[in-house]
């Protein structure tokens, strides 16, 4: 144990000036402000409605960006990261959502312990998962946790067996964090959403940067000579399966409780989707990444559906067709591009586009 | 009072055959290039919406120009397989996890542009006795009815099947794919153009699946979102036989028909039957992970 312990021990900074140095430091710039625009974002969009339902569901876009967010970084941990490609992160993320529905609408414990209690017990299968599928590499265990992904979907959707899984509707009315019919409770809602989602993603981006996750891309880039040099290759797979679960966990609880329900269709492969095609526009093994690449998403739907209420493209059915499914298309297509033409994501690429534009106008 | 044991044998093997025609392509694509085309359930769907649509269409929905909807499907699919091959796959091609991921997308498109060109309502394909309007719906085998149209597709499927095997056996083209699924690099020495041959080996998949939405798709309804249950049961299907190996899937195949239709006589729920691949591919990948004529994997593929 005392050995995990050591693992997870990070750097800190040796003094206050160092961390100075880093917040001024360009990446750290760049990172606040990027921030400072998202904790800004219910002041501009108040601008557009009069009511807080209206800012709620403008807000709305952003939550689902966060929350996936935190599910595409917890994707990229495993993936990205350690080379251990999931299909079917779907499994984990609608047991949370599950968890938490049953918890909080059946037992009436309080929304916030339930979130991490439900992502504690995910952590619990997504262990025994991957001790379970230890021996299984690439395809074979993507594929695997698809065909899991299914299993739970069609056990989740099947009518006869309402009494154990709730069947087709799943659980509704699941309590949300804040109410939000008052201005208050919006704003709650939305900035304990972002400070969840900080904290997680901090948190994964620290354990990748930490001796772990050197250990973890030493067993991506080749496992073979990793075990050659004494690393105990199962110990390591279950436990950054166990974190990834957990933050998948957190995802899932979350998204559970903003849309107030949990339905069958959480398990569905285009869930587990979603947060590959994230990390995969943002750049894999980034971690941040993916939640650049969920803004990104977000922004589209914005505009999406902002342009199915301009009166000039309603009389155009084969372009409200196309909105109506509009989103996860027009990303797909990104995606590919993304992937041909830059391999590596856009994440990086962008920050050093902006760093050379910044010393241009810096003039150095 | 008829003979369950019979049924399941007599079911599995009309079944079994059938899907063997979905497994190969997926394992041969996945013999020749290392790529697991998570793009194959949905080109099926695709395929047979789009041949729904044509016929419908252009051929005012009559009977007999099913066949040519289908060969124009067919064409249709090659073309989008050989732009986004050359176009994207090949670019990607040694990176394990940008296959899969550029597969993935390219499923994504396929299975958002279907849902928008052709809509979300099930669809029920051309069956052959409304082709041959002096065919009837039903056949007796002993005392079991049988659907005409799952005995077609059996037979179409095992001549399919065998002219399959046997081109791959005996004819160059298929040498060539053999030597390069063995080893790439060895045959590109000995002057093969291991793109071309995986650019044609991912051809016949479409072709196999063109086969498949023509006899077999028929047979029940569907929508957009099938497209990666049939992904799931090709891999089942490939996982039991072991991947890469031809006529590993085709026991494959027959193996998961028997025990889907063992599992349906005994316990009768339909979704007891959506599960039996599943759960196959879990027990068969933690038990034997290289299947049953699978080579034991050492590095990578």
């Amino acid at each position: 144990m005392n050995k995990i312990k050591r693992l997870f021990v990070i750097e800190l900074p040796k003094n206050i000036s160092s961390t100075k140095d880093k917040i001024l430091s360009f990446k750290g710039g760049l990172t606040i402000f990027s921030l400072a625009i998202v904790a800004l974002l219910p002041t501009l969009f108040n601008f557009f409605t009069d009511t807080p339902k209206g800012l709620a569901t403008y807000l709305d876009f952003f939550l689902y960006a966060m929350i996936i967010g935190i599910f595409g970084a917890s994707w990229d941990l495993l993936a990205g990261i350690t080379g251990l490609f999931s299909l079917g992160h779907s499994v984990f993320f609608g047991l949370a959502a599950y968890f938490l529905a049953i918890g909080t609408v059946y037992w009436g414990v309080s929304s916030f312990v339930m979130t991490i209690l439900s992502a504690s017990i995910v952590v619990l299968i997504g262990a025994a998962i991957g001790w379970m599928c230890l021996r299984l590499k690439g395809p074979y265990l993507a594929l695997t946790l698809l065909a899991m992904s299914i299993l739970l979907f069609h056990l989740f959707n099947e009518p006869s067996l309402t009494k154990w899984f709730y069947g087709e509707s799943g659980i509704t009315d699941v309590p949300r964090l804040f109410e939000r019919d008052i201005l208050i409770g919006v704003l709650f809602n939305f900035y304990s959403y972002f400070l969840i989602m900080i904290v997680s993603v901090s948190i994964m981006k620290i354990i990748a940067q930490s001796k772990f996750g050197t250990v973890l891309k030493a067993i991506r880039d080749d496992d073979t000579g990793a075990q050659a040099s004494g690393i105990n290759l199962s110990k390591y797979k279950v436990i950054v399966f166990a974190i990834s679960c957990f933050f998948a966990g957190i995802a899932g609880a979350l998204y559970a409780m903003n849309w107030t329900s949990a339905v069958p269709a959480y398990f569905q492969p285009s869930y587990s989707f979603l947060p590959i095609m994230m990390a995969a526009v943002g750049g894999l093994s980034t971690i941040t990444g993916a939640v650049l690449g969920s803004f990104l998403y977000g922004i589209i739907r914005i505009i999406v559906i902002e342009l199915k209420d301009v009166p000039a493209i309603k009389e155009l059915p084969i372009v409200v067709d196309f909105l109506e499914i509009g989103p996860v298309l027009i990303f797909a297509i990104f995606l590919i591009i993304v992937i041909r033409f830059a391999p590596n994501g856009i994440l990086n690429p962008a920050i050093e586009k902006l760093r050379l534009t910044w010393e241009l106008v810096k003039g150095n | 009072m008829s003979n369950p044991f019979l049924d399941i044998i007599i079911l599995g093997t009309l079944h079994g055959t059938t899907t063997a025609l979905l497994a190969m392509g997926f394992s041969l694509v996945y013999g020749v290039g290392g790529i697991l085309n998570q793009s194959h359930g949905v080109v099926y769907t695709f395929m047979g919406l789009m041949v729904f649509e044509i016929l419908h269409t252009y051929f005012f929905g009559i009977a007999s120009y099913f066949f040519v909807a289908v060969l124009i499907a067919l064409a249709i699919n090659l073309v989008i397989m050989a732009i986004s091959y050359f176009g994207l796959i090949k670019k990607v091609q040694d990176n394990m996890i940008n296959v899969l991921i550029i597969t993935l997308a390219i499923a994504i498109v396929l299975e958002q542009l279907s849902a928008m060109l052709f809509g979300e309502s099930h669809i029920n394909l051309v069956r052959i006795y409304d082709i041959f309007t002096d065919l009837e719906g039903e056949m007796h085998i002993g005392d079991l009815a049988v659907n005409t149209q799952l005995v077609f597709a059996f037979i179409v499927a095992l001549i399919t099947i065998i002219i399959t095997i046997v081109a791959i056996k005996k004819l160059k083209i298929g040498q060539s794919i053999r030597a390069v699924s063995q080893d790439r690099e060895a045959a590109e020495l000995m002057g093969i153009n291991s793109n071309k041959i995986l650019f044609i080996t991912i051809a016949i998949s479409v072709v196999l699946l063109a086969v498949a939405v023509a006899v077999y798709l028929p047979n029940r309804s569907f929508t957009y979102q099938y497209g990666m249950h049939y992904l799931i049961n090709a891999f089942a299907i490939v996982v039991i036989g072991g991947l890469g190996s031809l006529l590993g899937s085709v026991v494959g195949a027959y193996i998961l028909a028997f025990a889907s239709e063992t599992f349906f006589q005994f316990i009768g729920l339909a979704f007891v039957s959506y599960l039996v691949p599943v759960v196959t591919i879990i027990i068969v990948l933690l038990i034997r992970p290289q299947g049953i004529f699978g080579k034991k994997e050492d590095e990578g593929h």
